[in-house]
């Protein structure tokens, strides 16, 4: 069957293919030649340009608070009450208030939302508020985005209703979106006293958030509260000016050796009696050096003395300085060569007293002595001059920087904060108290140590008949020794602690009354 | 030099004064000692008044020069109060010390007879080998008592105890009036005479 259907289907076709014949070949006809080009035509000329239409004049911009145009109707009376509270109080206001404030929805003053569409003008009008946002007002052009306005100081809200012009229904809208957020919306106008909270008021939904912003205006209160820490910055200030003197200044061990070295060495000026008054001769007695040798502790020693004989303001009269080197090793651990000049007595030395009379007044006058003495405690301890404030008393550099007890300052400051940090109950007018009264006490042991100093040396001129001024220095500082003793004894720390008192009582008194503020003044504070 | 004699001899009287702070301060007890300051007081101030009145006019300006002495040598002595009165209840201790004292104003016009003194010796001499040690003593006692700081003595009375100001700042007192009292004995000694002879 299968070989049937084949033939039958297949026969066909091949008995078709005994018929077909080969037929001739095509010949190629001619080719085709290309037609004539497309010529171009005429350009088109435009027509005339169109004008542009008049610009869009923006209307009257909006006047914060001026709710007349659209906030009106949306802010019920209760609300305003509402919004006050940024300006008032922020921290007062009771968060709930604006949930209350929906009932200002009910208002029905929806309706009047209409006008709303010219809150149109709104959108400039969120200037008001915030400035910046009045750009987000342009949003409110297309219509109820204006929202952004809320973005304003949450008087964005308002402009909600601005969108409720499209239905008259926004104002039922500006009451959905967040209930309570609608009711800000009236306080958003008179919130435009950014001073409290701006950015709280930005996010223009939480009155809680105002509140907040309360909280940095008690930072501004905060902000008085630095005044202390400016004192203490006068007192570091103060410190600085004291470092120089600090290190240049020798203390009473100091002035002790460079005292004894004068006198090792033999410094003196003998009064000869060859004649009367300034024709009188004086004799210069005085070694080169105070110890032999050329070790190093001898070479430092050396250089004491030689600094000591250079100290006094008129000693050109009797010391005369020789040029000199030493080798020093520097801080890199090379080693070079330093000149320096070695000032030693002219010992041997006959001058006509006319000459050393300023250097003999120098350590023995009583006048010099006085004059001295009466000077540093005017400038260190008497704040008042002939009734007016003693400027000189207040000067840093005079109160810190001269004499040597005033150099504990450095010291003292140490001491005074360990005392703060022990006892919690002293307070940062104690360490100014402290301080103070330290630099009172050192002015003062500086003083009268360098009273007994000159007094020495003059009684020692008087009855011996040569000035030694080696004698003053030490008995200066034998004195101040004993006095640093005396003011840690019982009765030492008691006049201390009374000292401090006052000066206590004087700062507060400074830091209060209106003199005070213009002696304040002259620390530049 | 300028000097009124007589002027520094009354002005000499404040010299004392200052040490006696320390004497009759330190430390706080009660004790006659008051009195003693007292007495050296007036013994010098009478001593002046009656030098005057015995010497010669051309020599009275040697009491006032003597009185000068007698003041200073008061201000060495009332160094040495704060421990002598420390040691309150050891009468022996405080007589020791107090001869002491007295010994050293001696020793001073015994060394101001050796060749080579120790105060202002003379410029070519040799043999100075004591003299750096004698000096270096007021410089150890201050170094010993905390170089004349106020605030160092008050944080070390802090840390040890008032006994620090009491008895090792007594030390020091005292050793240093003794120094003292050699020191301007010496100086004076040396100005009033040329080899124990009264020149003035």
């Amino acid at each position: 069957m299968i070989a049937f259907l084949l033939f039958w289907s297949a026969l066909p076709s091949i008995s078709m293919a005994f018929f077909i014949t080969p037929g001739k070949p095509i010949t190629p006809g001619q080719a085709i030649t290309g037609g004539q080009p497309i010529t171009g035509g005429q350009f088109i000329l435009p027509g005339d340009p169109i004008q542009g239409g008049e610009a869009y004049n923006a209307g009257p911009g909006l006047k914060g608070g001026n709710t007349s145009s659209s906030g009106q109707p949306i802010v019920p009376p209760y609300q305003n009450s509402n919004g006050q509270f940024i300006p008032a109080i922020p921290s007062s206001l009771p968060i709930n208030k604006p949930i209350t404030a929906g009932d200002a929805i009910t208002g029905g003053q929806g309706p009047s939302g209409g006008q709303g569409a010219n809150g149109g003008n709104a959108t400039e009008g969120g200037t008001n508020p915030t400035g910046g946002n009045a750009i987000n007002g342009g949003d409110g052009q297309t219509g109820g985005t204006s929202p952004t306005g809320g973005d304003g100081s949450s008087g964005g809200n308002p402009v909600n209703g601005g969108e409720g012009p499209s239905t008259g229904e926004s104002l039922t809208g500006g009451d959905s979106p967040n209930g309570g957020d609608g009711s800000t919306s009236g306080g958003s106008l008179p919130a435009g006293d950014p001073s409290s909270g701006n950015v709280n008021n930005s996010n223009g939904t939480t009155p809680g958030g105002d509140g907040t912003g309360g909280g940095t205006g008690a930072g501004a209160g905060a902000g008085s509260g630095t005044a202390n820490p400016s004192f203490a910055q006068q007192t570091f200030t103060a410190l600085k000016d004291t470092k120089k003197m600090f290190v240049s200044i020798p203390n009473y061990l100091g002035q002790m050796l460079d005292g004894g070295l004068s006198v090792m060495a033999g410094f003196k000026i003998t009064d000869l009696k060859t004649a009367s008054g300034k024709r009188n001769l004086i004799q210069v007695d005085g070694r080169a050096t105070a110890v032999k040798g050329s070790g190093s502790i001898s070479t430092w020693l050396n250089m004491r003395y030689s600094d000591y004989l250079n100290s006094f303001e008129n000693s050109k009269s009797v010391v005369r300085g020789k040029g000199g080197s030493v080798a020093v090793i520097n801080s890199d651990g090379t080693k070079s060569t330093r000149n320096y000049a070695i000032f030693q007595p002219r010992s041997g030395s006959k001058i006509k007293q006319k000459h050393v009379q300023g250097f003999i007044n120098e350590v023995t006058s009583f006048k010099s002595v006085w004059t001295k003495t009466k000077d540093y405690m005017k400038k260190n301890w008497i704040p008042l001059d002939k009734w007016k404030v003693n400027k000189d008393f207040f000067k840093a550099k005079s109160v810190l920087a001269k004499g040597n007890g005033i150099a504990n300052i450095v010291l003292s400051v140490g001491s005074r904060l360990a005392e703060n940090a022990a006892d919690p109950k002293r307070t940062g007018t104690d360490l100014a108290a402290g301080i103070t009264t330290d630099v009172l006490l050192g002015a003062g042991q500086t003083a009268i140590s360098a009273g007994a100093g000159w007094g020495a040396s003059v009684l020692t001129a008087a009855a011996v008949g040569s000035v030694v001024p080696g004698v003053g220095t030490i008995v200066g500082a034998g004195v101040g020794l004993g006095l640093a003793l005396f003011m840690s004894s019982n009765t030492g720390k008691t006049i201390s602690r009374k000292v401090e008192s006052v000066v206590k009582s004087g700062i507060e008194w400074v830091k209060n009354s209106k003199l005070g503020k213009g002696i304040r003044g002259l620390f530049g504070g | 030099m300028g000097i009124n004699i007589y002027k520094a001899a009354i002005g000499s009287y404040i010299m004392p004064v200052f040490t006696a702070l320390f004497a009759i301060f330190m430390p706080d007890v009660r004790t006659s000692f008051n009195y003693i300051i007292m007495a050296v007081f007036v013994v010098n101030i009478v001593s002046f008044l009656a030098m005057l009145a015995i010497f010669k006019k051309k020599k009275r300006p040697n009491a006032a020069r003597l009185v000068i002495l007698f003041n200073m040598l008061a201000f060495s002595l009332f160094f040495t109060f704060p421990l002598i009165k420390a040691l309150i209840g050891q009468t022996s201790l405080q007589l020791i010390l107090f001869i002491l004292f007295f010994v050293c104003i001696g020793l001073a016009i015994y060394d101001q007879k050796q060749e080579v003194p120790l105060v202002l010796p003379p410029k070519e001499s040799k043999g100075r080998k004591f003299v750096f040690v004698f000096y270096a003593i007021p410089v150890l006692m201050a170094i010993i008592a905390g170089g004349g700081n106020f605030i160092i003595v008050r944080e070390i009375t802090n840390f040890l105890g008032q006994g620090y100001v009491t008895y090792v700042g007594g030390v020091c007192l005292y050793v240093l009036g003794c120094w003292f009292a050699f020191f301007l004995q010496s100086l004076f000694y040396q100005g009033f005479t040329k080899n124990g002879v009264w020149v003035k």
